[in-house]
C-alpha cells in the first residue's frame, strides 16, 4: 500500500541519531504555585532549556530535577498560566516560582498542520480560538450561537429563532459565489457534516406546485444545520482557520476556512464529576403588530367585501402574533462529565440531554448526547486516543418560510386582519389559543387558506437524527533521542447519522383539501457518511541548546462522504390514516450524492532561537467531484513569524509575521454532469433535456491569500493588540450564469472569472485588573473585508433576485456582493409612468463587524457580557412587503411628512420602482449574551457535601436587547436583521449575502438559570 | 483501569478498521451521475429506447406550454387572479410591466431544445423505419410550433426567437418581427402535417390519455392543422383558417368537448391538475363575468358560468376581491384543453364571419350558444360590431381560463381599453409582455422588447 511504502521512506530518510555526551549534574527542586491564590500548580512542566531533562510537579506543586552542573535557564509551562523561563545560577538549588493566570491565551499551543502545532507567541496566522470556559457561559442552543460575536473576521448570523438553532458561518468575507461557502468542521480530526436537509414540507404546502413526490430541496424551508447536533459542553476549544494561507494543509475543501474542534479528555488524577442542571425560558424579541382599522371602508378596502361582516368600530384587536408566538416555554438541561484515570489510561465523558420547547405552539427541539473519550498507553512508544459520540436529537420547528399558498404561519400573519380571532372553540365553550388533545372547533379563515393556530395544533413534523461520531488515533513514537524524535500516528474516524423527518397533515387541517387530495404523511429519511483516514509522519529535531526547533511532517489522507435522501409523499390519506400505504396518491424521490478525495501533504516548520518560525508545506489533491477525477491540484503554504521580546515596560513584545498560502473549493456534487430530466404525464414517462447546463470542466476553485499582521503585548502581557489584513484572490470561480433562455439552457456552471478579497482585523485583549480577588478582562474586535470582481469572462449577470426586488450583480470591477436595483429617475417616483433605471444601491456585506467580550470577577461574582455588532449590510424585508400588500401594516395610516401620503400607501406605490423600500440597512447592535454568576462558598456547600469542590449558580440572557438604529440599520419594527429565508439548497444566497427575510420563525430572547457542581 | 483500557483499544480498532474497510472506500474516481441520465444518452446516437422517451417528454413540454399561459395571461385579460400571492397582483396592476424572470421563454426554449435534439438524431437511430421516423419528426415539429406559437402572443410586435438550433456559446439568434414568427409557425405546422402524412400508421411512442383520439400520425394530424388554425386567426388569415379547419377534426355535430387534451394523475412523478381550487383561496376568477354574462331562457345566466365558476367567500389583496370560484377544473386530474372541437367551431365562425359569409357564422355561433351556453341562438344578424361582440362574448365563455385567449382577442380587435379593471377606473392593461429579463441581459444590444410597458389605463 501506498501508505506503507511513504512511512519507510520516511523512516529512513529521518533516521539518524545524535548523541548528547553525558554531563555532571545537579538537583533543582522547588515549589511552583499560583498567583494570587498561592495555590499549588500540579502537573505543571519544569525543563531545563536546551536539554531534555525535566519533569512534572506533584500534588503539593514540588518538582525535583537533574540539571547540568552551570547556569541553566529553566522553563515552567502550564495549561492556562503564562509560560515563565528564568535563569538559575550553579549555586542555586532550590526555586520557588508563581505562575500567573494566562487570561490572554498567549502560550496556548495552536494548530498548524494536520498532527502538529506551535505556540500561539509563534504563530505566524491570524488564528481564532475560542477556549472552554469561553462555553459554559450563557447556554446556547448551538455551538456557532456560542461563538457568533467573538471573533474577528468571523461572521456568524442565526438563520431563526427556531428551537434547535441554525446559523450561517462566513469566514473572512465571500470566497465563492456558487460553490460551497461554508468552512469545513473537523471534530477530533473527523471531517463532520454540516449538511442542511428539509422535511419535504413543500409536499404538503404546494409551494413547489403539485408535482407527485417532489424531492427538490427548497432552500426556504429554515432546516437546521447538522453542526447544531454537537454537545458544546464536550468542547475543549475551538480552532478557527480563516483563510488559505492558515487552512493549506486541507487542500482543496478549505477556502471557506476549518473550524477545528477538539473534544476534552482525561487527565491523570482522580475521578472529578461535574454536574449542571439549567432551567430556561424565552420570549420573542420582535413584534410586527398590524394595522387598527378605523373604520368599516378601510377594512373592506383592504380585506375584501366579508370584511364588513366581521368588522364593529371600536373592535378589541386579536394579536394573531401573540397567540402563535407568545409562549414563554419552560426549557431545561441536565448535563454531568466525569474525567480522570491513571498515567496509563484516562477517561472523560459527558452526558447532556437537553429539552427546549419553543416560543410558538408545538415546536421544540431536545437533545440527548453522551461521548466517551479514553486514552490508553500501549507501552511507553504506541499511545491510543479514541472518543465516540452518539447523539439523539428530535424536534418540531412548525411551519415556517415562504410557501407561496398561505399556509406557513408567518405567511397568514401579514394577511391576517386583527379584527377576526382565529381561536378556536374548546369543548368548554372557551375561546382559547389551544385545546387540549387536539379538540376545540377551528373557525375557518375566511381571508387566506389556512388557520395557523389549527395547524400549528394539528400538525406534525418530527424531524429526528441518530448520530454517531467516532474517531481513533494510534500514536507511535518510532523514535526519540535528546534531539530526534519521529513519531507516527494514523488517525481516522467516521461521522455517520441517520436523519428522519416524518411529517403528517391530517385531512382536518383547512387547507388540505386543495388539492383534493386531504391528509398527508410526507416520510424522509436522510442517511450520512463522513469517513475520512490519515496516515502522518512529524519529525521533531531540537537541536542542543534549542536554538533551532524543526517539526517536519507529512501524511496522505483520504476521505469520503455520501448522503442519501429519499423521500415517499402520501396524499389524499384515506380515513385520515397516517400510513404511507392508506394513501390515494404517492410520490417518491431519492437523491445520492458521494463524493471522494485523495490528499497528501508536507510541511516543514522551522522555530529558529524560539523567534524566527518559517513554515513551508503544502497538499496535492484529486477529487472525484472535479470533471478530471486523475488531475492532481497543489495548493502550496509558506508563512514567517519573527518575535522581538522588548526590554521595556509597556511594550514587551512585538511580533511580525506573513503568511502565504492557497487553497481549492471543489465543485458541488453533481455541478459536472449535464442530464437529461425525467418525466410522467399521465403515465406516459420521457426523457427531456435538463435545463441546467453542466460543467464539463468543473474543477475547484483556487484560492490564494497572503495576510501579515503584528502581534504586540504591553504591560506585562496584560494587553495584546492583534492587526491582520489580508488579500485573497479566487481564481477559477465556479459561477453560475443565467444563459438567455432562447438558447434551450437556463443556467450553465462553469469555472472562470477573478475575486478579489482584502480585509483588516485588529483585536485589542485587556486585562484591565488582575488581582487576587478581582479580575477584568476584556476583548475587543473589528474587521472588515471588501471585495471586487476583477475578471469576468461573461456579460455581468445578477447572481440572485430580480431588479423589481432587489439582486446582486456580479459585475466586473465591483464589489461581488453589491446590490442593485430599479430605481426612478428622481421626480419620477410617483407620476403616472415613472422612469424606471438600474442602479448598484449597496452591499450585501456588511462594512464592519465588531463586537466586545468582557468578564469581570470579583470575589465569588462573575459577570460575563458579549455585545456583537454590524454596521452595513442589506436585508429584504419579504414579510413587511406581505403587510403592505395586504395594507395591513401598523403605520399604514401614519402620514409620511415628506409626500403627506400614508405610509402604507406610499411603499406600496413606490416598492417596484423603488426596492429600497423593503430592501433596508441591517446595521446593528446586538447583546449577545449577558451573565452574571456567583460562586458558593464552600462552607456552605460542605453543609449539603463535603466532596463538593465548587458550585456556581449562574443566571444569563441570550440576545437580551438589539439596536437597530445606532449604527444606521433601518429595518422596520418587528425585523430581525439576522433572519433569512433563503438559506439551504444551494449556498448561493449566503455567498453573495442576498439576505432576504420573510415569514420566518420569530427570533427569542432566552433567559437561564444554572446549578453547576464539581465534585 | 484495564477494562477502560481494554475499551479505548477496541474502539480504536473498530473506528480504523471499519473506515478503512468500509466496502465504500476504495472505488474509482469516475462516478456517473447516480440521480439523473448523462445529456450525452439522447445527443450522441441515441438508442430507440431514449428516442422514444425524448419524444415522449415532449408531453410535459405541451402541458407546462399550456399551464405556464393560463395563469399569466389570464391575469392580463382579466380572466382571473392568482390570489394566493399578493406580489402577483400588485405587481401587474400597479406598475408598469418590467422585464422579468422567464416570461415563459424558458419553458418554451428548453423543451424546443429536447425537439431539435430529436430532430437531428432521429435520421441516425439504428433499426427506425424511414416512416416511424417521419412519424416522430411530424410530432416534433407540432410541439415546436405550439410552443413558438404560445411565446409569440405574449410578446407580440416585440418579437420572438426562431431560429433555436445553434451551437452553445455561438451568437445568440436574432430576434424576429411578429410576421416572421407567425410565418415560421405556421410552415412549421405545415412541415409537421408533411412529416405525419408519411409517418404510417402508428407513433413508435406512447401519448398520454387525452391525446387517445389522436394517437396515429394520421389524427395528429387534423391537431396540429387545428393548432395553425388559431395561429393563423391571430393574424387575420381567414382564408388560411378555413383550409386549416378543413384538415383538422372539426365536427360540427360532435361532441364540444372532442379534441386533444393535456392529461394529470396522482401517479407517483406526475402532478395533479394545477388550477383545480375546490377551497377558492387561489385562482379566483374575475367577477365582471357574472355581470357580462347572458341569460338562458329561463332566467338562470349562461350555462358556461354556472358550470365553470362557484361562488365563494371574498378573497382580497391589493385591493383585487373576488368572491367567483374557479371550476373549470373541477377535480384534481382534470385535463387542460390543447385544443378542442368548440374552439374550431368558434374560429371557423370567425373565418366565415370575415370572409363574408356571415349566415356561417351565425349559423356556428348559434350551435355554440345553444349547446354550451343553453342560451337561445341569435334570430338575425346582429350587424356590426354586434356580430363581433358576439363572437367575443362566446369565445370568452366558451375558453374561459384555457389559453389566454382573452386578453388575445381584446388586443387583436384593439378592444384592450374595454376591460374593466379588477379595482376600478386608473388599473394598468397591457398590450404586450416585455422579453424576458435573462434575455435581455445577455444581448449586447437591447432588443426593442428590453424596455417597459406602460400599458393604458382602465376607465372603468
Amino acid at each position: 500500500m501506498k501508505a506503507n511504502r511513504l512511512v519507510g521512506v520516511a523512516l529512513a530518510m529521518l533516521f539518524f541519531a545524535a548523541s548528547s555526551a553525558e554531563a555532571q549534574l545537579r538537583t533543582i527542586t522547588g515549589t511552583i504555585t499560583q498567583e494570587g491564590t498561592g495555590g499549588p500548580v500540579v502537573g505543571a512542566q519544569v525543563s531545563v532549556v536546551g536539554t531534555n531533562t525535566g519533569g512534572l510537579t506533584n500534588a503539593e506543586g514540588l518538582f525535583s530535577i537533574e540539571a547540568p552542573a552551570a547556569e541553566v535557564r529553566i522553563r515552567i509551562e502550564y495549561i492556562g498560566f503564562r509560560r515563565v523561563e528564568l535563569v538559575v545560577a550553579p549555586d542555586q538549588q532550590i526555586l520557588q516560582v508563581a505562575l500567573q493566570e494566562d487570561v490572554l491565551l498567549l502560550d496556548e499551543i495552536v494548530v498548524t498542520g494536520q498532527a502538529t502545532g506551535v505556540a500561539k507567541r509563534n504563530l505566524a496566522n491570524a488564528v481564532g480560538t475560542v477556549g472552554a470556559e469561553e462555553f459554559n457561559k450563557a447556554p446556547a442552543s448551538s455551538i456557532e450561537q456560542m461563538l457568533a460575536g467573538k471573533l474577528a473576521g468571523v461572521n456568524i448570523q442565526q438563520n431563526s429563532g427556531a428551537p434547535g438553532g441554525g446559523s450561517r458561518v462566513r469566514l473572512r468575507g465571500i470566497t465563492s459565489i456558487i460553490g460551497p461557502g461554508e468552512p469545513l468542521y473537523v471534530v477530533d480530526g473527523v471531517i463532520v457534516s454540516n449538511a442542511r436537509l428539509d422535511g419535504g414540507i413543500n409536499a404538503v404546502s404546494l409551494a413547489q406546485g403539485r408535482r407527485q413526490g417532489q424531492i427538490a430541496s427548497s432552500e426556504q424551508m429554515n432546516p437546521r444545520n447538522r453542526i447544531t447536533d454537537l454537545n458544546p459542553d464536550i468542547i475543549e476549544r475551538v480552532e478557527i482557520l480563516k483563510g488559505a494561507s492558515a487552512a493549506a494543509i486541507y487542500g482543496s475543501k478549505a477556502s471557506n476556512g476549518v473550524i477545528l474542534i477538539t473534544t476534552k479528555r482525561g487527565q491523570t488524577g482522580a475521578p472529578q464529576f461535574t454536574a449542571r442542571q439549567g432551567f430556561g425560558t424565552a420570549a420573542r424579541a420582535f413584534t410586527f403588530d398590524s394595522r387598527y382599522f378605523q373604520n368599516q371602508a378601510d377594512a373592506v378596502e383592504a380585506f375584501g367585501p366579508q370584511a364588513a361582516t366581521h368588522f364593529t368600530p371600536g373592535y378589541e384587536p386579536v394579536s394573531l402574533e401573540d397567540q402563535l408566538s407568545g409562549r414563554q416555554p419552560f426549557q431545561w438541561e441536565t448535563s454531568a462529565t466525569m474525567s480522570g484515570g491513571t498515567d496509563d489510561t484516562r477517561y472523560f465523558a459527558s452526558a447532556l440531554v437537553r429539552h427546549e420547547p419553543g416560543i410558538v405552539i408545538n415546536t421544540f427541539s431536545d437533545k440527548a448526547s453522551l461521548r466517551i473519550n479514553l486514552d490508553q498507553n500501549l507501552g511507553s512508544r504506541l499511545s491510543l486516543q479514541t472518543g465516540a459520540e452518539v447523539i439523539r436529537t428530535k424536534s418540531d420547528r412548525g411551519m415556517f418560510g415562504n410557501d407561496n399558498s398561505g399556509t406557513s404561519y408567518y405567511f397568514v400573519v401579514p394577511h391576517h386582519p386583527n379584527f377576526f380571532d382565529l381561536r378556536p372553540t374548546c369543548p368548554d365553550g372557551q375561546k382559547r389559543v389551544r385545546c387540549e388533545d387536539g379538540t376545540g372547533v377551528y373557525p375557518v379563515n375566511p381571508y387566506v387558506a389556512s388557520n395557523p393556530l389549527q395547524t400549528a395544533a394539528l400538525m406534525r413534523r418530527d424531524e429526528s437524527v441518530w448520530r454517531i461520531i467516532s474517531s481513533g488515533r494510534v500514536n507511535f513514537e518510532a523514535f526519540a533521542s535528546s534531539s530526534h524524535n519521529l513519531r507516527l500516528s494514523l488517525n481516522g474516524g467516521v461521522d455517520n447519522f441517520t436523519q428522519k423527518f416524518d411529517l403528517f397533515s391530517p385531512p382536518e387541517l383547512h387547507f388540505e383539501d386543495d388539492d383534493g387530495l386531504p391528509g398527508s404523511r410526507v416520510l424522509s429519511y436522510a442517511h450520512g457518511i463522513n469517513a475520512n483516514v490519515n496516515l502522518n509522519a512529524v519529525h521533531t529535531f531540537n537541536s542542543t541548546g534549542g536554538m533551532i526547533q524543526s517539526i517536519a511532517s507529512a501524511g496522505l489522507q483520504f476521505e469520503r462522504e455520501e448522503l442519501n435522501v429519499s423521500r415517499t409523499a402520501a396524499k389524499g390519506l384515506i380515513g385520515g390514516t397516517p400510513n404511507l400505504g392508506a394513501a390515494v396518491s404517492v410520490g417518491v424521490g431519492d437523491v445520492t450524492n458521494i463524493i471522494q478525495d485523495l490528499g497528501f501533504f508536507a510541511q516543514e516548520e522551522l522555530l529558529i532561537n524560539d523567534r524566527l518560525l518559517l513554515t513551508v508545506g503544502g497538499r496535492a489533491d484529486r477529487s472525484s467531484a472535479n470533471a478530471d477525477t486523475d488531475k492532481i491540484h497543489l495548493y502550496p503554504k509558506a508563512a514567517v513569524s519573527y518575535r522581538i521580546p522588548m526590554e521595556n515596560d509597556i511594550l514587551n513584545e512585538i511580533k511580525f509575521r506573513a503568511a502565504f498560502g492557497q487553497t481549492g473549493n471543489r465543485p458541488g456534487f453533481g455541478q459536472k454532469y449535464s442530464n437529461l430530466q425525467t418525466t410522467n404525464v399521465a403515465g406516459v414517462g420521457g426523457l427531456v433535456i435538463d435545463e441546467n447546463a453542466g460543467n464539463v470542466d468543473a474543477r475547484p476553485e483556487r484560492q490564494t491569500e497572503l495576510e501579515a499582521g503584528a502581534d504586540a503585548q504591553f504591560f506585562g502581557g496584560k494587553m495584546l493588540f492583534e492587526g491582520t489584513v489580508f488579500q485573497k484572490n479566487i481564481q477559477d470561480l465556479l459561477l453560475q450564469r443565467t444563459l438567455a433562455p432562447s438558447t434551450g439552457f437556463e443556467t450553465e456552471i462553469f469555472n472562470g472569472g477573478e475575486l478579489s478579497v482584502w480585509g483588516l482585523e485588529t483585536t485589542l485583549s485587556i486585562v484591565p485588573i488582575q488581582q487576587e480577588n478581582t479580575t477584568w478582562t476584556a476583548t475587543m474586535h473589528w474587521s472588515m473585508n471588501r471585495s471586487e470582481v476583477t475578471d469576468l469572462p461573461v456579460p455581468a449577470f445578477l447572481a440572485r433576485g430580480s431588479l423589481t426586488q432587489g439582486a446582486i450583480r456580479i459585475e466586473e470591477g465591483n464589489s461581488a456582493t453589491q446590490w442593485v436595483a430599479n430605481d426612478t429617475v428622481p421626480g419620477t417616483g410617483l407620476s403616472d409612468n415613472p422612469q424606471v433605471v438600474v442602479r448598484a444601491q449597496g452591499d450585501g456585506e456588511p462594512r464592519w463587524l465588531a463586537g466586545i467580550t468582557s468578564t469581570v470577577q470579583h470575589r465569588a461574582f462573575t459577570f460575563a457580557a458579549t455585545l456583537d455588532a454590524q454596521k452595513g449590510g442589506m436585508i429584504n424585508l419579504g414579510t413587511w412587503r406581505h403587510w403592505d400588500g395586504q395594507r395591513n401594516a401598523y403605520d399604514h395610516d401614519e402620514i409620511d411628512p415628506v409626500t403627506g401620503i400614508r405610509k402604507g400607501v406610499l411603499r406600496r406605490q413606490l416598492s417596484r420602482v423603488y426596492p429600497r423600500t423593503y430592501t433596508r440597512d441591517a446595521s446593528y447592535l446586538k447583546l449577545r449574551e449577558v451573565q452574571v454568576s456567583v460562586d458558593v462558598p464552600s462552607n456552605l456547600t460542605d453543609r449539603v457535601w463535603g466532596e463538593i469542590t465548587s458550585a456556581r449558580i449562574s443566571f444569563s440572557a441570550r440576545n437580551l436587547f438589539t439596536d437597530q438604529s445606532l449604527l444606521g440599520g433601518d429595518f422596520y419594527q418587528g425585523s430581525d436583521p439576522e433572519v433569512a429565508n433563503y438559506n439551504s439548497g444551494t449556498q448561493l444566497a449566503n455567498n453573495v449575502q442576498w439576505t432576504r427575510e420573510f415569514a420566518g420563525y420569530p427570533s427569542s430572547t432566552s433567559f437561564w438559570l444554572n446549578f453547576d457542581l464539581t465534585f | 483501569m484495564k477494562i477502560l483500557g481494554s475499551l479505548a483499544v477496541l474502539i480504536g480498532s473498530v473506528t480504523i478498521v471499519s473506515t478503512c474497510t468500509d466496502e465504500s472506500l476504495i472505488q474509482p474516481f469516475d462516478i456517473p451521475n447516480p440521480n439523473q441520465p448523462s445529456l450525452n444518452a439522447l445527443l450522441d446516437n441515441p438508442t430507440p429506447s431514449v428516442l422514444q422517451a425524448a419524444a415522449q417528454g415532449l408531453l410535459e413540454g405541451l402541458r407546462q406550454g399550456t399551464d405556464d399561459r393560463i395563469q399569466t395571461v389570464g391575469h392580463y385579460g382579466r380572466e382571473g387572479y392568482y390570489l394566493a400571492v399578493a406580489r402577483t397582483v400588485l405587481d401587474e396592476f400597479d406598475e408598469p410591466l418590467l422585464p422579468a424572470g422567464g416570461s415563459g421563454w424558458a419553458t418554451t426554449y428548453t423543451f424546443i431544445q429536447t425537439s431539435n435534439a430529436i430532430l437531428n438524431a432521429v435520421g441516425a437511430v439504428e433499426g427506425m423505419p424511414a416512416q416511424e421516423q417521419e412519424a416522430v419528426r411530424g410530432w416534433a415539429k407540432t410541439v415546436e410550433a405550439f410552443l413558438l406559437h404560445g411565446q409569440i402572443r405574449q410578446q407580440d410586435d416585440f418579437g420572438i426567437v426562431i431560429d433555436t438550433d445553434r451551437p452553445r456559446g455561438g451568437e445568440l439568434a436574432p430576434i424576429v418581427s411578429k410576421a416572421e414568427a407567425f410565418s415560421y409557425i405556421a410552415q412549421r405546422y405545415d412541415e409537421a402535417a408533411a412529416h405525419l402524412s408519411a409517418g404510417g400508421s402508428s407513433f413508435p411512442f406512447e401519448l398520454s390519455e387525452g391525446l387517445e383520439d389522436f394517437n396515429t400520425p394520421a389524427s395528429m394530424r387534423q391537431v396540429a392543422m387545428g393548432l395553425k388554425a388559431r395561429a393563423l386567426a391571430e393574424i387575420g388569415d381567414y382564408p388560411g383558417v378555413i383550409a386549416a379547419l378543413n384538415q383538422s377534426f372539426l365536427d360540427i355535430d360532435g361532441d364540444l368537448a372532442d379534441g386533444a387534451w393535456n392529461s394529470y394523475s396522482t401517479q407517483t412523478g406526475d402532478q395533479t391538475t394545477p388550477f383545480f381550487d375546490p377551497s377558492g383561496f387561489q385562482y379566483l376568477l374575475d367577477t365582471m363575468l357574472v355581470v357580462d354574462a347572458q341569460t338562458q331562457p329561463d332566467g338562470s345566466p349562461d350555462q358556461r358560468l354556472l358550470d365553470k365558476t362557484f361562488e365563494t367567500s371574498y378573497i382580497t389583496h391589493t385591493g383585487v376581491t373576488s368572491n367567483l370560484g374557479n371550476g373549470v377544473y373541477p377535480t384534481n386530474t382534470s385535463p387542460i384543453p390543447l385544443i378542442k372541437n368548440e374552439e374550431l367551431i368558434l374560429l371557423r365562425a370567425e373565418a366565415r364571419m370575415f370572409t363574408g359569409n356571415r349566415a356561417g357564422a351565425i349559423e356556428d355561433l348559434n350551435v355554440i350558444r345553444t349547446r354550451s351556453g343553453g342560451l337561445a341562438p341569435l334570430t338575425g344578424d346582429p350587424g356590426d360590431p354586434g356580430l363581433l361582440d358576439e363572437l367575443l362574448y362566446n369565445r370568452r365563455y366558451s375558453l374561459l381560463w384555457e389559453f389566454g385567449h382573452r386578453w388575445v382577442d381584446m388586443r387583436r380587435f384593439n378592444r384592450l381599453d374595454q376591460f374593466v379593471g379588477p379595482r376600478g377606473p386608473g388599473d394598468r392593461i397591457f398590450s404586450h409582455v416585455p422579453i424576458a429579463e435573462d434575455e435581455c441581459q445577455q444581448r449586447d444590444f437591447e432588443p426593442t422588447g428590453c424596455q417597459q410597458v406602460d400599458g393604458i389605463r382602465t376607465t372603468r
